[in-house]
Formats: C-alpha cells, structure tokens, sequence
C-alpha cells in the first residue's frame, strides 16, 4: 500500500512535468487533455512540453507526434479523416495521458482529386497578366449523412457554383468553378472561405505579350529631308498595359537620321488601346536624314520583334536656300542643301546684266575635291552650306542675275535665277 | 565690254560647310547651336546654361541669365550687358519692361531710345514659349515638344527639333 501510494504520487509528479500550451501560456495537464474540434482533413495541431530528452509515444489512430525538440517541446497533430470522436494515449517518458479530440463532419473540398485542408493554396498558375484563368473544385460529402454549405466567400469570379445554402447528400459533390484574372504583373491572391474554412487561391501572372504590331508613316515612300510620324498599331487591344521600344538603325553616316528622343523610343500601350503612346503623343517624329541608305526599324516588346525596313534612294542634290549678293567688288553665291548621294559633281553658273543679257559664257566647274573633302570630314549626313565667291573685274554693281544648276550623279538640279539685289 | 568676270574658279569653292539654322534655348535652359536644313535638324553641344532668355537673330542677338542680360555678336561673343530684368528683344533692341526702356544696339553701343512695342511683335501662333533662333526662323515650345517655325514669307512651315541628349556635339 505504501509502495502503491509512492508510484502514484511518483506519477503525479511526472504528469505534472507535461505542460500543454493554452493562450495563458504552457500549463500542467491533468489526466486527459482535450485537443478541441476540427474538420476531417484538417489538422489541428497542439504544442506540449515535457522533460528534456523525453520517449514520446501516440497510440490512437488520427493522432501523430512531430516537431520533437531536444528541450521537450513537441507537437501533437491530430489529423481525422472522417467525422467523429477520437481519442488516443500519449506517453511520455512512462507517464500516459488521454488526448480527445472531435472531428465535425463537412464538405471536403478537393482540387484534381486531392483534399485540400484548411489553409491550403489552391494554385492557378502561371498567365499572362489580364488574361483570366479559370480552376474547378469539388465540394465533396465523404460523410454518412447530408451536410449543409451556406456560405461561399471569395475574391475570385464565381462562373459555375452551387445556389446557396446547399443540401449535399452522403456520397454526393458538386463542382465550384472560380475564375481569376490578375491585372498586373507578380503574385496575386485572394481569399476562398467555405463556412469559415479558409483557403488562399494563388496565380502568378508573366508579362502580356504584345499583340502583332505595324508600324506605320504617314508618307509610303520616304525621301531624304522628311520629317514623318510614325504610329505603332497593333492588331487586337492591350489587355493589359504594356509597353516596348522602337529602335532605329541607319547604316549610314548621317546623326540627322533620327527619332525625336534619339535612335530609341519608349513606347507605352495602355490597357485597352490599339496604338502606342509616346510620352503624351501616339506617334513619334522621325528624320529621314540627308544621306542615301537604308532606315531599319524595329519594335520590340515581350513576345513581340516586328522590323520595318525604308531605303532611302539616292536622289538629285536638293536646293532649300540659295542667295546671290554683291560684297565689295565680288558676287558671292550662298546654296544651303543637301547631297544625299554625297557626290555633288558638277556646278555652272550663267551672269546676266540688269537687263537679262548673258554675261559670257556660263561657268562650268568640277570641284571633286572640295566636295569630298567636306563630306568626309563633315560628319552631318549630305547637308552643304557652299558659299562661292566670284571676283569681278568693272562694275560690279551691272551684273544683275545668275542662274545656276548643281549636279550629282543622279541628275541635275536648276537652282534657278538669282536676283541680285 | 565694261566689266569682266573673273576666272579664278579657285576662289569659288574655298568654303562649303555645315550649315546652321542658327541657336536656341532647349528644354534644360541650355543654348545650342541648331545644325542643318529645315526638317533634317541636328541639335549641337550647349554653349551656354542657365540660361532665363534667349533670342538669335542669325548675325546677333541677346541672352539673359543670372548675370544680366548680353548683347551677342554673330560670333556669340558678349559686347554690351544692361542690369537683368523681364526684358523683350528685338533684332537690335531689348525692352526692359519693369522699366519701359528700350536700349538699342548701334554696332557700338547701346542707347536708350523711345519703346516702339510693334518692333517686338513675335509670330501669333500657339506656343508656351516663342524666342527667334535666326533668320525667319522661331523656336516655339508648346506642351513639353519644341519646334522651329519657319516664317519665310510663302514658306511658312513648323518642324519639331528633336531635343535628345544623345546627339549633342
């Protein structure tokens, strides 16, 4: 009797050596502890602390010891997978206690024929942003008897679901089909409850591809010393905003060749639009430049390289200014333009008095030198500023005119007559 | 025959060059020089910064900043200052106008003169900023975009003036 009474307060004190935690802090359990409610397929999980080093044993099917520390803590894990009463033994280091735990029975929902517990992460996939992606589950009844859902919670789009509240009957499921469509760039999720079992329905949306584009001028044909607008349209609206570059490439020496911002443009698309922005604007200036060669274009965006090639044609020289005036006793001729072959050759000049009268016979002149020396050294395309000067012996203030002509290799180009003032 | 033309077709090609449209003042209140032909512009290096106003008037002109407000040869070069203040110019003239004076620019100096406010008439066009950058040529600025406005008479015509840094030389 007395060795009876010693073991059972030996016991005691070993019972009191195991602490469960509660949200007052870990306390001594008695005889039996009560893990609480949960649903089939979720785990309810409870801290324990017993003796450094401790022997932990779980006899009792649902139940489970995991994340056993050398200090003694460990956890409890009581996982049912249908609805009921349950109980099991837990043994530490020789000291047993009862663990009780209930299981409520409710709809299971599963994704792909896998039970999903409470708190799990129902995936979506990887999208394109703006694109919607759809996932069906099934509420299931795995219980005996009819289980009623009454509420369905959720960020998704609900697109084929149940009428609520629901009767299912034993054995029965029913689909939920949720639609997700994440507008914008990363990680999205957002909340699924079922009668406050909470999931997290996650999808990862990628960068949208661009749709097909064009890019478009508003001058078919391109010459040297244009100004154009080009737009880049594409062929179906941006689901998402989006955006890209336009690159220009000029094989060609000329810095006139060029966007408003540079060789390279930012573009934006805006959600919904069919045309690029740049900046405020839905078109962008280009110059054609002022030398022969070909203009490459190219717009690259996610899922998107589309190239627009103008080759710029060789033409005859082109005259934007020209000026005859007379300083001191010479006649000087001022032609501001541009070669775009870069091979001015010949140049002739024809004076006229007051009255119209020729003045001898025209100059012809041939200045190959001068004209490549001056573009090889230029570095700014085809543009030319020649400035002639003609020394004239008498009275210069008679001569009253010049007509004049330049010529390249591909034609020859009238300046016409200059008025000398 | 009472006068002759020379032959010295040497002398004829001594200068050919890149043309200029002449200078303006970019977005970053810088001065540059305007390479180029209409449409086909090539914006070269800053000559000046901070600078508050600027006009050009392809052999001269007058710039304000900071410092006070220059008369600029046609070689850029600083050859008379009035104290700074809103100012208009002119080819020859600036107008203080906190004052009502006009200074005009005789090749020498400047002297005050009479304010003659149709001599400061700039183009009736929409702009945000307009400012002469040459001969009949206008740098307008309107919504964030700079443009040269040609006014050559029966010439008339705007470009954009690309602005990048990019090509700065």
């Amino acid at each position: 009797m007395k060795l009876a009474s010693l073991l059972l307060c030996a016991a005691s004190a070993l019972v009191g050596q195991i602490l469960v935690e509660t949200p007052a802090g870990f306390q001594p359990v008695g005889a039996s502890v009560s893990l609480g409610v949960t649903n089939p397929g979720d785990p309810l999980d409870t801290r324990f602390r017993g003796p450094a080093q401790a022997n932990i044993q779980i006899g009792g099917a649902g139940f489970s010891a995991r994340d056993i520390l050398p200090n003694g803590d460990f956890t409890v894990r009581f996982l049912p997978t249908a609805d009921g009463s349950y109980s099991a033994s837990l043994t530490v280091t020789g000291v047993t206690i009862l663990l009780r735990a209930t299981a409520l029975a409710t709809v299971v929902v599963t994704q792909a024929g896998t039970a999903l517990s409470r708190g799990s992460v129902i995936d979506f996939g990887v999208v394109e942003a703006g694109v919607a992606v759809e996932q069906t589950l099934l509420l299931e009844n795995r219980s005996t008897r009819t289980l009623t859902v009454s509420r369905i919670e959720t960020g998704a789009k609900i697109v084929n679901g149940p009428a609520l509240p629901l009767n299912l009957a034993a054995g029965r499921s029913i689909p939920l089909s949720l639609q997700v469509t994440p507008g914008s760039v990363g990680f999205l999720e957002l909340p699924l409850s079922i009668d406050g079992r909470e999931f997290t329905l996650r999808v990862t949306a990628a960068v949208p591809r661009l749709p097909a584009a064009r890019i478009v001028t508003d001058a078919e044909t391109l010459r040297s010393g244009q100004q154009v607008r080009l737009r880049i349209e594409f062929a179906e609206p941006a689901r998402v905003a989006g955006g890209g570059t336009l690159e220009l490439a000029f094989s060609g020496n000329d810095p006139a060749v060029r966007l408003s911002t540079g060789r390279t443009a930012i573009f934006d698309l805006p959600a919904g639009s069919r045309v690029a922005r740049f900046g405020e604007a839905d078109d962008i200036m280009m110059q054609t430049g002022t030398t022969s060669d070909t203009i490459r274009l190219l717009v690259r965006g996610p899922g998107l390289e589309t190239a627009r090639e103008f080759r710029i044609e060789p033409q005859p020289v082109v005259v934007e200014e020209a000026k005859a005036t007379r300083e001191g006793s010479t006649i000087v001729v001022a032609i501001t333009g541009f070669d775009n072959s870069r091979g001015a050759a010949s140049m002739s000049f024809r004076f006229a008095d007051r009255a119209g009268s020729p003045l001898g016979s025209p100059f012809t002149v041939t200045p190959d030198n001068e004209w490549k020396s001056y573009f090889q050294t230029s570095g700014m395309g085809g543009v030319f500023r020649l400035r002639a000067v003609f020394p004239v012996a008498g009275d210069v203030s008679l001569v009253g005119s010049v007509t004049s002509e330049i010529a390249n290799a591909v034609g020859r180009t009238e300046i016409g007559k200059l008025t000398i003032p | 025959m009472k006068y002759l033309l020379s032959l010295l077709t040497f002398a004829l090609f001594a200068q050919i060059e890149t043309p200029r449209i002449g200078f303006w003042r970019d977005a970053q209140s810088r001065v540059r020089p305007l390479h180029g032909v209409a449409g086909n512009f090539i914006p070269g290096a800053p000559v000046r910064e901070d600078v508050v106003a600027f006009a050009w008037y392809g052999d001269g002109g007058w710039l304000r900043s900071a410092n006070g407000i220059e008369r600029l040869d046609a070689s850029g070069a600083t050859v008379a200052r009035l104290p700074d203040g809103e100012a208009r110019f002119s080819a020859n003239s600036a107008w203080l106008t906190n004052l009502n004076i006009a200074y005009r620019w005789d090749g020498r100096a400047l002297k005050n003169e009479p304010v003659d406010s149709a001599e400061f008439a700039v183009p009736d066009v929409e702009a945000d900023r307009i400012e002469p950058i040459g001969q009949d040529w206008w740098h307008v600025r309107l919504r964030g975009r700079s443009y040269a406005l040609r006014t050559t008479p029966g010439r008339e015509a705007r470009f954009e003036i690309p602005e990048a840094d990019d090509e700065a030389r």
